[in-house]
């Protein structure tokens, strides 16, 4: 199917000297495709790249992990317990005799595995359903958001607890329970750009140039809002870090005994008074670093991409 | 030969940026005359706005002044303290924005904020400055001038709360008043109304006014004396009645047949006019 | 030119309407468009001007049902598409598009200019993959813009240029009625005649008609061959252009040429008041929708809405008043 459409003599207009101007003037302000814009944000933002080395370093501690550790994690019986950091423990060792770096370390597949699970599910599942919720509206929305509410009406780790109570230990459960509590952030996020977006002309002229609903919603606007979505998980997964940790502190879900950040603070909390802080030390430290670097990073990616107004 | 209230001379300037310092204006020197009409012409990006910022020195701070000055009756703004700069701007100087509802504060009354203007320059009481601020509504032709100051700027249409922002402008009887952009935005006839207003305030108070727009019908029905900005250089200077019917420079000449929406056939001028000005 | 018989490329009738705000107790009506009827032939450019709250936007939106409309018939060649279920409104846009007022929010900023004109190609005419790259091609020099944009995103463009993409979008799916809301408004002094001559070059060369809606008066006179004057909902004054602009004779055309500033020296006139300003759209008394302000309001006007009648040559007012004057002068 051929066109026969005449060519225009008419010179190509100069872009106007004010795009220059602004573009010069304005922080790049989208999350733009490329290299490019990933080296600017990360060169612009201290946030930014503490917060990516920090994690990082988290990252490659894991990974090695899964090769190596100085001791054996798990093996009961075998060390001196209870001494203090040493050239041989670098962090020492727990009431059991188990050296507290490697189970530091080993602990770190454990937390960070369940974030970054949790955190994903969450973001996928959430701007998913915010999406149809802040496209389609009506009843779909309406039903969305009361469950939603019914969700959030319990506290937290109240939450967490008697599900994970209900339905057993192990990771995997841990995983989802933690991801299920933290739809609703990412729900109400979506929803409430893709809402604000909806306006916007382009959707309109989507319509118009043959876009079915779906298509709008998912292929015109989602794209158009993961900056706010991805700063938020960031900082969201700070958040979780810490949930995961409570959880296991509590003795929730997790294996008794398996090496868990929350676990060994809890584990070592009754030394801490008798003068052996390194137990329960360290694993704080632990968290406190993840979360850390996740929410630098989070917050560096707002002020790159101009949303923190 | 009147003499000028405000001259800007050779004034150029910058903008700090990531990539480097962006001149934004190029030693651009004109009059303000008194008690005339003077209009800045320019489209987007030729630096109007900020010519008008830089007179009361609220420029954003990432300007940098390479050159030239600013003389409000012969001071150079440029120099003077906090305490001299807050005295000038409402009493000496009022100014008028565009969008007049984003720039009253939403959860004031107009009467509240007129007269809190007048009293912040003038030593009278709260009663005399409500008087006061009920009066300067009525002097800009807003109806039941007493029930409106009572409300909110939400609760004003478009042009009525410009109208209020003039009120706010001359509450202090300044010397000069500068509009920026006033009626862009408005409805026609809302538009042609506060142009009215103006005119008529301006004549009868002998007021100094610079009105800063891109739209050439604006200029042709209100001002006396007009600058061409372009680019951050200043093109042409000259009275209303010169500028558009003996253009000199090709931007102005360019800038007033596109204002007349002139088509086709006067394209060939418009590719020379072009040219002349990337060179 | 018009030809005996043919059918208007656009005809609209009866177009009606009302949003409705407030909850249950405090309900609230706009009456956003009452009773329009339009027509359009190819060719042919008709200026639909208004202020605020003049309903043309909303008017546009109905006619291409982005927005579902109260009730009213819209007629494409003579077929009638009212009853269309919206699953099946994509074959409409085949023959009826739209270009939007804002360039910065009617481009995805994430979508690259080659993929902006492909879409509808790719959805609505089903081009096949190699045939597309030289239709895109073709569309953007149509529109004056060049290769190199192709691979450009919206924000690297200048809101002329943004524009352009926009009408290139349009055109894709070889339309034959074009509405255009606003298209010139955001853009600056200088692009806006660059614009113009293209949609008039456009149209000289494929028989395009356009629903041109506008608040400027010098854009209208420029483009059009007729004028629709809006307001509050209502077409009070309708005919060529030269009958509107030449000879007004609705009170509220009156006023809103007179009040039109004129980049000329010399050019101040007389201006035609109307008291006040524009009232809410929202609870719109009965009767004339200029009662409110206009100079010569008899009780009468305020009873009943005046119909659009025709008063001489194609040239329709909705005040009965000043055509009766006007026609005992005759």
């Amino acid at each position: 199917m051929t066109l026969e459409i005449e060519l225009a003599n008419e010179p190509a207009p100069q872009a106007a000297p004010y795009v220059e101007l602004t573009a010069a003037l304005t922080p790049p302000h989208r999350w733009k495709d490329g290299l490019h814009s990933a080296r600017t944000m990360l060169r612009q933002s201290f946030s930014m790249r503490v917060g990516i080395g920090l994690l990082g370093c988290y990252l490659v501690v894991l990974v090695v992990s899964l090769f190596w550790t100085p001791f054996d994690p798990n093996a009961t019986g075998v060390g001196i317990p209870l001494l203090s950091p040493s050239g041989a423990n670098w962090f020492g060792t727990d009431r059991l005799g188990m050296d507290v770096f490697s189970r530091v370390v080993a602990a770190t597949r454990v937390d960070m595995g369940i974030t970054v699970a949790a955190v994903s599910i969450a973001f996928v599942l959430g701007t998913f359903f915010g999406t149809v919720a802040g496209y389609f509206g009506g009843a779909i929305d309406i039903a969305i958001m009361r469950f939603l509410e019914m969700l959030q009406s319990f506290p937290v780790l109240l939450l967490a607890m008697l599900i994970v109570i209900a339905i057993g230990p192990g990771i995997p459960n841990v995983i989802l329970v933690v991801a299920v509590i933290g739809v609703p952030g990412y729900l109400r996020l979506a929803r409430a750009e893709v809402l604000s977006k909806k306006q916007w002309q382009f959707a309109e002229a989507a319509r118009m140039v043959g876009s079915g609903s779906w298509r709008i919603a998912f292929r015109h606007l989602l794209p158009n809002c993961t900056s706010p979505l991805v700063a938020f998980a960031s900082i969201n997964a700070a958040w979780v870090t810490v949930i995961v940790a409570s959880l296991g502190y509590i003795g929730v879900g997790i294996q008794p005994g398996a090496a868990e950040w929350g676990a060994m603070i809890s584990s070592g909390q009754d030394e801490v008074v008798l003068g052996y802080w390194w137990i329960s030390f360290f694993p704080g430290i632990a968290i406190l670093g993840l979360a850390g670097a996740f929410y630098m990073l989070g917050d560096g990616f707002s002020d790159a991409t101009g949303l923190k107004r | 030969m009147t003499e000028a209230m405000l001259s800007v001379d050779a004034l150029s300037g910058a903008f700090r940026s990531p990539n480097g310092p962006v001149e934004v204006l190029h030693e651009v020197s004109f009059e303000l005359n008194r008690g005339s009409v003077t209009g800045i012409v320019g489209e987007t990006g030729s630096g109007k706005s900020l010519t008008s910022h830089l007179m009361l020195q609220i420029q954003p701070k990432s300007f940098m002044r390479t050159n030239g000055t600013i003389c409000f009756e012969g001071r150079d703004v440029f120099t003077m303290n906090d305490a001299e700069l807050r005295a000038m701007r409402g009493a000496q100087i009022g100014i008028v924005f565009q969008d007049a509802r984003a720039a009253l504060n939403p959860v004031f009354s107009i009467g509240t904020q007129l007269a809190d203007v007048c009293r912040l320059h003038r030593k009278v009481s709260r009663a005399e400055a409500r008087a006061i601020a009920i009066d300067a509504l009525s002097r800009v032709e807003i109806p039941e001038p007493a029930r409106r100051a009572r409300q909110y700027p939400h609760q004003f249409s478009g042009g009525m709360a410009q109208r209020a922002m003039i009120a706010m402008a001359l509450i202090c009887e300044p010397k000069l008043l500068i509009l920026d952009e006033p009626t862009t935005g408005l409805d026609v006839t809302t538009q042609a109304a506060i142009l009215d207003l103006i005119r008529a305030l301006t004549k009868e108070s002998g007021l100094t006014t610079c009105l800063i727009t891109h739209d050439l019908g604006v200029v042709a029905e209100l001002c006396e004396d007009i600058v061409v900005l372009h680019d951050g250089r200043v093109r042409e200077v000259g009275s209303c009645e010169q500028i558009f019917t003996n253009p000199v420079d090709s931007y102005t000449r360019r800038l007033l047949d596109a204002s007349k929406l002139v088509l086709r056939d006067e394209h060939s001028t418009m590719a020379e006019a072009k040219v002349e000005i990337s060179v | 030119m018009r030809q005996p018989g043919e059918y208007p490329a656009l005809r609209v009738s009866a177009m009606n309407k009302t949003f409705s705000i407030g909850g249950a107790f405090a309900e609230r009506k706009i009456r956003a468009v009452n009773e329009v009827d339009l027509e359009i032939y190819a060719g042919e450019t008709l200026a639909l001007v208004g202020e605020s709250g003049s309903g043309k936007s909303t008017l546009a939106r109905c006619i291409v049902r982005l927005i579902e409309p109260d009730s009213g018939e819209v007629e494409l060649d003579g077929k009638s598409i009212a009853l269309v279920k919206s699953r099946e409104l994509p074959t409409v846009y085949r023959d009826m598009q739209m270009v939007f007022q804002d360039p910065n929010s009617s481009l995805n900023p994430r979508m690259t200019v080659r993929q902006i004109i492909e879409e509808p190609l790719r959805l609505h005419l089903h081009t096949p993959k190699r045939d597309r790259r030289d239709v895109v091609r073709r569309l953007l020099s149509r529109v004056g813009l060049q290769d190199a944009h192709l691979d450009r995103l919206p924000h690297q463009l200048s809101g002329g240029q943004r524009q352009r993409v926009g009408i290139a979008r349009a055109l894709a799916v070889q339309p034959k009625v074009l509405i255009l809301d606003e298209p010139t408004s955001s853009l600056d002094v200088s692009v806006r005649g660059q614009i113009l001559q293209l949609l008039a070059d456009l149209q000289e060369d494929t028989g395009l008609a356009y629903l041109f809606i506008t608040h400027d008066l010098q854009v209208a006179r420029r483009l059009a061959d007729r004028v629709a004057v809006m307001y509050l909902g209502r077409i009070l004054e309708q005919g060529t252009s030269d009958e509107v602009f030449g000879f007004p004779s609705h009170p509220y055309t009156k006023a809103l040429l007179s009040a039109a500033p004129i980049p000329e020296w010399g050019a101040r006139k007389e201006r035609y008041l109307l008291s006040g300003e524009i009232p809410s759209p929202i609870d719109v008394p009965d009767g004339c929708p200029l009662s409110s302000r206009c100079p010569l309001v008899i009780d009468e006007c305020r009873l009943a809405p005046p119909p659009l009648l025709r008063f001489e040559g194609t040239h329709d007012s909705a005040c009965p008043i000043t055509t009766a004057n006007q026609m005992a002068l005759t």
